[in-house]
């Protein structure tokens, strides 16, 4: 059943083991898909963005609707009409396809590819953005038809946006092995990057194996796990030690995305540079105390994912309707974080540095912690970064428009679920160190006694922060795409 | 309400500073204030309404909670905070619209009759983000207003607004004097400014250079002396951008029986154009008759334009060609490009980034790119400005970079949607008679569209008008 665990070790390790930046010399323009009729299913906003990029690079792209969604006049059907597709059933259009694109939610993948395998015609290609349905559920493919991956690592908006400055968001494809009859899939993978212009902006030649293994860890961990953990523990010390609600509210809501903006352009070397010098030394000397405490946890779940525990856990409760999913979504409304309500002063963007030196901390912790976890089990660093470092500031951004709950409620069920999963463990595993925590860490800030520090220890803790391998690998990837950026 | 400066001075940039040693604007007056590009006019409106932070001496206002202002930086912080907010990736669809002009305006009992006044009332459910240049003024100025201020400070208001649109706004201005509310109008000088406002203050080279009665400055010797200019055009045009040429009985653009609709709105038909080699054109049309939806469609700009009959440079529109094929052929400057240059670059990066047609910059210019776009940058008196960030420049300033943009190619089609937006009248004549030149000195061609019966460009030598039929629009084309 699970696709991973049917192969032999060698394999296994291939699999994992694949992810290498392409060099922009080895694309050869949408050549491959040019006059090649591609039709999309799901025009949500990656599979409207996509296909409005796709046939601005001169392909030809049309959206398969149910017919219901075409029938009801539904919003995906208003929106690739408006903007000047063709739009049918899938009996109509998939038959004529040469290139089939699932961008539908992962959940519905298992649904989707069944309805749509039939009507495919002999000998064309069909697309993932996301690999579960192939790698954990074990979905079989036809024999005939190619299966790829192309995903872009970022929201569907952002993938439209810099297309139309010229530019692309950095972008993984994978070609799955045992359905690559003609030998072609890489370049249709190449030529699909160059049309959404990923290629401008790196891409990533991974496998199926390596983006589902990977994307699970992060997400579950460092990324929704991490970030949901770290509020609900900043925000109740700081309430603990008299800091005003408030404040408490904003500092952890607002502070996650204020403090991995820093994260996002120069990674922990940068956001740890944000801090005074002792705070730069107290928030790495916290980060090695979680990293000792919450090494277990993390590796702990890097190996459920990789045996398949993790998905299959988690498809029962998909049997059972959700119910434990839904529960624990309702549990997080009643966090005393979720229910507060944060000052509408305004907090100087410094400030959320120097009050927020635990929540550094977190963050710095958590994103070797995954990078570690993910190269150790075999991935490339490349992988590691992207699905560790490189996410955060995006589910930061929606715990600062809103909060866990919401947050929780948008992201796909897989990251929802082992977000969860990961909580429950996590805050009472921290209740020690936690108790040991006071308001210089989080919420007032370290009693200012100038900046001064041991040179040697100063040198050596910098020297440990740039020299993690998150950090090199970083400052290569970043390179590649920001370009022009601040 | 009284504003009282005293002992401001504040750096705007290495080489000016705006000094206001004392200044008031007394209880019940109101006042323009008026000043050239890079005099400190922009500085001055976004220290008083807290965009840019005091450093030095004091604002005072009386009483500070009945201030609104309406700006293009308000307006470009709403559509930032839409763009924070977007849900698009959670939504069904995957489009999320933003907010509509009823939610920027915001709730409240006088909001309907003030809506009633300005003529808004039908576009209070649709998305602000969508909605047109002068529309978006009115509601910005709506949102102004429905907290009833005492002062009401507007930073070029008529930006952008047609003739009818204008005099709207000049009448509701009249209004607002007569009915007590003090108005703080920053705008280039122009004698049909609202007549109400008699008080006018001339910023010059980052002092307040002359104020008093409208009549008795801008009659005055030392106003011709401020204000004075004159244009000069280049000996010779920088290198010309090499680009592959096109079979001379090809028109550039072909449209037939092209018709524009939004959700079902129609907003043009029945659309017949041929732009060919030797035209010069004229665009115009009332706010919100279809002129930027026309140029997107031929520009590559606008989804819409596949499966329409459009052949642009030989090449049926949807036949294979990338959008990129086809702006290559043009030098676009607009509004929407303006709206949407958000990348951090250097005032010398923004001009190269045209040669690519991207916003920013991804590619590796050529020695020679550089050296262009150095010398448009003299041309244009911006040569000390380009290691300057972009981003931080004044409204002008940064349209004036862009307009280089547009030409630093010498492309084949230039496409000018309202260049002189937010110019001083010398700035407006020396970007006209640089197109002008390039026109006859180049075999650049020319799309033009402005509201200004001021902009006189000679070359133009066809018209397309959009004139309204029923609900919609038609076109009219004639020879100029």
């Amino acid at each position: 059943m699970n696709f991973f665990n049917s192969l032999p070790l060698r394999l296994q390790l291939q699999e994992l083991g694949k992810c290498n930046l392409l060099d922009p010399t080895e694309f050869n323009g949408v050549d491959k898909l040019k006059g090649k009729k591609i039709v999309i299913i799901g025009c949500g906003a990656q599979g409207l963005n996509q296909g409005l990029n796709l046939r601005d690079s001169g392909l030809d792209v049309s959206y398969a609707l149910r017919a219901d969604a075409i029938s009801d006049q539904r919003q995906s059907w208003k929106n690739a009409t408006e903007n000047g597709f063709t739009v049918d059933t899938f009996d109509k259009l998939v038959s004529t396809a040469d290139l089939v694109i699932n961008l539908t939610p992962d959940k519905q993948h298992s649904n989707a590819v069944s309805q749509v395998m039939p009507l495919m015609k002999d000998g064309s290609c069909l697309s993932y953005s996301h690999g579960f349905n192939i790698v954990e559920e074990g979905m079989k493919i036809r024999d005939d038809i190619t299966v790829i991956m192309v995903a872009p690592k970022s929201p569907g908006t952002e993938v439209r946006e810099e297309y139309k400055r010229g530019f692309g968001v950095p972008t993984l494809i994978a070609v799955h092995g045992d359905n690559d009859p003609k030998g072609d899939g890489v370049e249709i993978a190449k030529a699909y990057a160059v049309g959404t212009g990923g290629h401008r902006a790196g891409v990533l030649m991974s496998s199926f194996v390596a983006e589902v293994k990977s994307d699970l860890m992060g997400e579950q961990t460092i990324l929704c796990g991490m970030l949901q953990t770290g509020s609900i523990l900043c925000y109740d010390k700081m309430i603990e030690k008299g800091v005003d609600s408030g404040y408490a509210s904003k500092l952890v809501q607002q502070g996650w995305e204020t403090i991995t903006e820093a994260l996002k352009v120069g990674g922990n070397t940068n956001m740890l540079n944000r801090l005074s010098n002792p705070a730069k030394i107290k928030a790495f000397q916290l980060s090695e105390e979680l990293k000792e405490i919450m090494r277990p946890l993390y590796e702990k779940h890097m190996d459920r994912i990789i045996t398949g525990e993790f998905s299959t856990e988690m498809m029962k409760d998909w049997d059972n309707e959700d119910a434990d999913l839904l529960k624990w979504r309702e549990e997080t409304n009643s966090l005393a974080f979720e229910v507060s309500t944060p000052t509408t002063d305004e907090i100087d963007e410094q400030a959320f540095f120097d009050h927020g030196i635990l929540m550094i901390a977190m963050i710095k912790a958590g994103v070797e912690l995954a990078f570690e976890a993910m190269t150790a089990a075999g991935m490339k660093e490349e992988s590691a970064y992207y699905e560790s470092l490189h996410e955060v500031p995006l589910i930061a951004n929606l715990i600062a428009r809103k909060k866990l709950y919401e947050m929780n409620r948008v992201i796909s069920d897989t990251a929802e679920y082992g977000c969860y999963l990961f909580s429950q463990k996590s805050v009472p595993l921290l209740a020690d160190f936690m108790s040991r925590m006071d308001s210089d860490v989080i919420g007032k800030g370290m009693a200012s006694a100038g900046n001064g520090v041991d040179n040697k220890q100063l040198d050596s803790i910098n020297h440990k922060i740039q020299n993690h391998p998150v950090e090199k690998i970083g400052v290569m990837l970043r390179e590649y795409m920001n370009k022009n950026r601040d | 309400m009284q504003i009282t400066i005293s002992d401001l001075h504040f750096q705007i940039n290495p080489r000016r500073s705006l000094i206001i040693d004392g200044w008031e604007l007394q209880d019940g007056e109101s006042a323009i204030v008026c000043g050239a590009n890079g005099s400190g006019k922009s500085a001055f409106s976004r220290l008083l309404t807290g965009k840019l932070p005091v450093t030095t001496g004091e604002i005072r206002f009386s009483c500070p909670e009945k201030v609104a202002h309406v700006s293009f930086e308000l307006e470009s912080e709403i559509l930032a905070e839409d763009r924070y907010n977007n849900d698009s990736e959670f939504m069904e669809g995957g489009v999320d619209h933003g907010r509509t002009a009823a939610e920027i305006i915001g709730p409240g009992q006088s909001r309907s009759s003030i809506c009633r006044l300005l003529g808004i009332d039908y576009l209070l459910d649709r998305p602000f983000k969508a909605i047109s240049t002068g529309e978006a003024r009115k509601v910005l100025i709506a949102r102004a207003l429905l907290n009833e201020p005492q002062l009401l400070i507007l930073d070029e208001p008529f930006n952008g607004l047609d003739i009818r649109s204008r005099q709207e706004m000049h009448q509701l201005f009249n209004q607002l004097v007569e009915q007590g509310t003090q108005l703080l109008l920053f705008d280039f000088y122009h004698d049909d400014l609202p007549a109400s406002i008699d008080h006018l203050v001339h910023i010059h080279e980052g002092k307040i250079k002359l104020q008093g009665p409208r009549r008795k400055i801008t009659a005055s010797s030392e106003w011709k002396a401020v204000t004075g200019y004159q244009v000069q055009l280049p000996h010779h045009l920088p290198d010309c951008y090499q680009y592959e040429d096109l079979p001379p009985d090809i028109p550039f653009v072909k449209t037939v029986d092209l018709e524009v609709a939004y959700e079902g709105k129609l907003v043009f038909k029945g659309l017949n154009w041929t732009f060919q080699r030797g035209e010069q054109w004229r665009i115009s049309g009332p706010n919100g008759s279809g002129k930027s939806t026309l140029l997107s469609m031929i520009s590559g700009d606008n989804p819409k334009a596949y499966g329409k009959d459009i052949t642009l440079f030989g090449v049926k529109r949807g036949s294979g060609e990338s959008i990129w094929d086809i702006k290559r052929h043009y030098g676009l400057m607009s509004s929407s490009l303006h709206r949407d240059y958000r990348v951090s670059a250097s005032v010398l990066e923004v001009v190269v980034s045209g040669f690519f047609d991207s916003i920013g910059l991804y590619d590796r210019p050529t020695e020679s790119q550089w050296r262009i776009a150095r010398e448009w940058l003299e041309l244009l008196g911006l040569k000390d400005r380009a290691q300057t960030a972009f981003s931080i420049l004044s409204f002008g300033e940064q349209r004036q970079v862009l307009i280089v943009r547009a030409m630093v190619k010498l492309p084949m089609i230039l496409l000018l949607d309202e260049p002189c937006l937010g110019l001083d009248a010398a700035n407006r004549a020396l970007v006209l008679n640089l197109v002008d030149y390039i026109v006859s000195h180049s075999q650049t061609h020319l799309l033009f569209v402005s509201h200004d019966y001021q902009d006189e460009l000679s070359c133009l030598n066809r018209s397309l008008e959009l004139v309204p039929e029923g609900e919609h629009y038609k076109a009219v084309i004639s020879s100029i």
